[in-house]
């Protein structure tokens, strides 16, 4: 038998025998290590959960100024209007969007709805820009902002979170993002 | 039409002729005062490149590009090695109404100085567009017609990560590269616009302007200009799905061989005016995670059926770019062009008509990187290798290795 130290000890005991080992140690009896193990469990759980909530809770709406001829956008729709190929509504009247300046939360949330990274967004509008094609919508400071300038502006759509929005806009869509943009 | 139009003031008096009159005769003494006021007054009308109203002033932007560029001969004594400033391109557009917009683009390169007798100063476009519905344009004016993905942004240059621009497109190699026959430059007229079909997204245009080179005079060495008898017509369809674009792209224009080739040609009756001549290009854009491939090819050729005349050309170019980061692109491709055309020689029973085959071949690579939104620093760096063969034997031939570093700035 090779020489042992204290340490090693526990490379010979049954593992069964280190757990009630440790519960002893802990003041603890056998079937508590049953609670002990539900609350790590439990912990971890309410770890996940805070970890993964912002990306699955958050929301998004879509708001449009009350003259905008539809009652629904698609996600497709969005990205062609925030990207300039889309540029009028079914009647004719132009599109005017609203986008945020400072990036956060909602503007995160919105951009993961449309499928693109902001820097993506941003290199689409040099091109446009470029090419005579169109300046990228005004980027307003606060969720405020914009949804005054939806709610006065004919043919305007923005977003914000669903509890800004209120009587003085049309709600397209309120959504909540799949994360994977390119 | 719904133009919005604004008052233009009182009625031009004859003390505002007055100073008109002295203005010129100003710009007559001190033209680079008087172009120096007039960007002044033009850049005082600028305003952020944001959204834009049609009650709002016009929007003028631009970008330039500086590169220092060295050019190793490899041990022929030749090297040298040259700051300029490649391309300076300011743009002017102004939303009239919902649908009328005007655009302007004045191009300077090659450190453009009148003074010192270098460079070059090109209206670049100037047109009005109209928008029709929701996804379809016409352009009226002087504009860059769809040919192939690159060639509406090949002067952009914040938008590539390139110095030397893709073979068929680099203006700065004008001497040993044709381009304007590889590609249409300019046209007058042109509709454009996308239809969606499912997923898929179906990018059409088609446009006419005017063949080039459509000489006047019988005398040698003439190339003025006559639009009247025929004129460029050419399209690109093109289609995108998801990170896929493709399209194809074709052009019909109408060219004229020098006056003089007609009487060295031995058949008794050569037709060497309004030359039917077909451009077909491809192109090919697939992204995948941060890996880009991006590959066109454009043949050129010209139905003269005159058999001792060979001027068809072709290009292809193929580049793989790797987004390392969000500022950071890679890049590594292959380049080719193959170029006949003719020259006329004293040989020893007086001139005669010499068909050449020019090639180059480059592999390249490079990288750009983005200092925040406006900024874009790049290196490049091509091995080339040129051969000419002259009556099927070669004549001609030089390697040079190509390093260029540049700073692409948008303003």
């Amino acid at each position: 038998m090779p020489n042992m130290t204290a340490n090693d000890t526990g490379d010979y005991m049954g593992m069964r025998e280190r757990r009630v080992m440790s519960l002893r140690a802990a003041g603890g009896r056998p079937q508590d290590r049953v609670v002990a193990f539900h609350i790590a469990w439990l912990f971890a759980a309410i770890l996940f959960a805070l970890y993964s909530a912002p990306a699955a809770a958050a929301q998004v709406a879509i708001i449009a100024n009350k003259s905008v001829p539809v009652d629904s956008v698609s996600q497709s729709e969005v990205l062609e209007i925030y990207t300039g190929e889309l540029r009028e509504w079914k009647n004719g009247s132009p599109i005017v969007a609203y986008d945020l300046t400072a990036e956060g939360t909602v503007r995160d949330q919105f951009y993961e709805f449309i499928g693109r990274k902001s820097s993506r967004i941003k290199s689409i509008w040099m091109k446009n820009l470029l090419m005579g094609e169109g300046s990228p919508p005004e980027s307003l400071k606060t969720e405020e902002d914009v949804l005054g300038r939806v709610a006065k502006t004919p043919g305007a759509i923005g977003f914000v979170r669903p509890e800004m929005a209120n009587d003085s806009v049309k709600i397209l869509a309120v959504v909540t993002p799949l994360t994977g943009s390119d | 039409m719904d133009i919005v139009t604004y008052p233009l003031g009182r009625r031009p008096t004859v003390r505002t002729w007055r100073s008109l009159a002295l203005l010129m005769r100003l710009g007559y003494k001190h033209p680079n005062l008087v172009l120096a006021m007039a960007l002044a007054v033009v850049l005082g009308f600028g305003a952020p490149a944001q959204s834009q109203n049609w009650t709002d002033p016009p929007l003028v932007f631009g970008y330039f590009q500086n590169i220092l560029s060295y050019y190793d001969y490899k041990g022929s004594g030749h090297d040298f090695s040259s700051f300029s400033l490649q391309q300076l391109n300011l743009m002017i557009q102004k939303d009239l109404s919902p649908r009328w917009t005007a655009f302007v683009n004045m191009e300077f390169v090659n450190s453009f100085s009148t003074s010192r007798m270098i460079g070059d100063f090109n209206l670049e476009e100037a047109w009005i567009r109209y928008r029709v519905g929701q996804r379809h344009s016409l352009k009226i004016g002087l504009l860059i017609p769809e040919f192939n993905r690159m060639n509406t942004i090949k002067t952009k240059t914040p938008l590539l990560p390139y110095i030397i621009r893709p073979l068929a497109y680099e203006s700065s190699l004008a001497e040993a590269i044709a381009v304007e026959e590889y590609i249409p430059t300019r046209a007058f007229l042109s509709f454009y616009g996308t239809l969606p079909l499912g997923n898929v997204k179906i990018d059409h245009a088609v446009y006419v302007g005017n063949s080039p080179n459509i000489s006047t005079s019988d005398q040698p060495g003439q190339t003025g200009v006559d639009t009247s008898r025929t004129f460029l017509v050419g399209g690109r369809l093109g289609a995108r799905l998801a990170n896929i674009q493709a399209g194809v792209s074709g052009t019909l224009d109408y060219f004229d061989y020098p006056a003089e080739v007609g009487g060295l040609i031995h058949d008794p009756n050569p037709n060497v005016r309004e030359i039917p001549r077909y451009r077909l290009g491809a192109d090919l854009r697939v992204t995948q995670g941060p890996v880009t491939l991006e590959g066109e090819l454009i043949e050129v050729w010209y139905d003269d059926d005159l058999d001792e005349i060979v001027s068809d050309k072709d290009f292809y170019y193929g580049t793989v770019l790797v987004s390392v980061t969000e500022q950071l692109i890679v890049f590594g491709g292959y380049w080719t062009t193959s170029q006949h055309f003719l020259d006329v020689a004293q040989g020893l029973r007086g001139f005669e008509l010499i068909n050449y085959v020019a090639r180059m071949k480059i592999p390249t690579f490079g990288a750009s990187y983005s200092l925040g939104d406006r900024v874009v620093l790049k290196g490049h760096f091509g091995i080339v290798k040129e051969e000419l063969d002259a009556k099927g034997v070669r004549s001609r031939e030089f390697d040079f290795n190509f390093y260029g570093f540049g700073t692409s700035v948008m303003f």
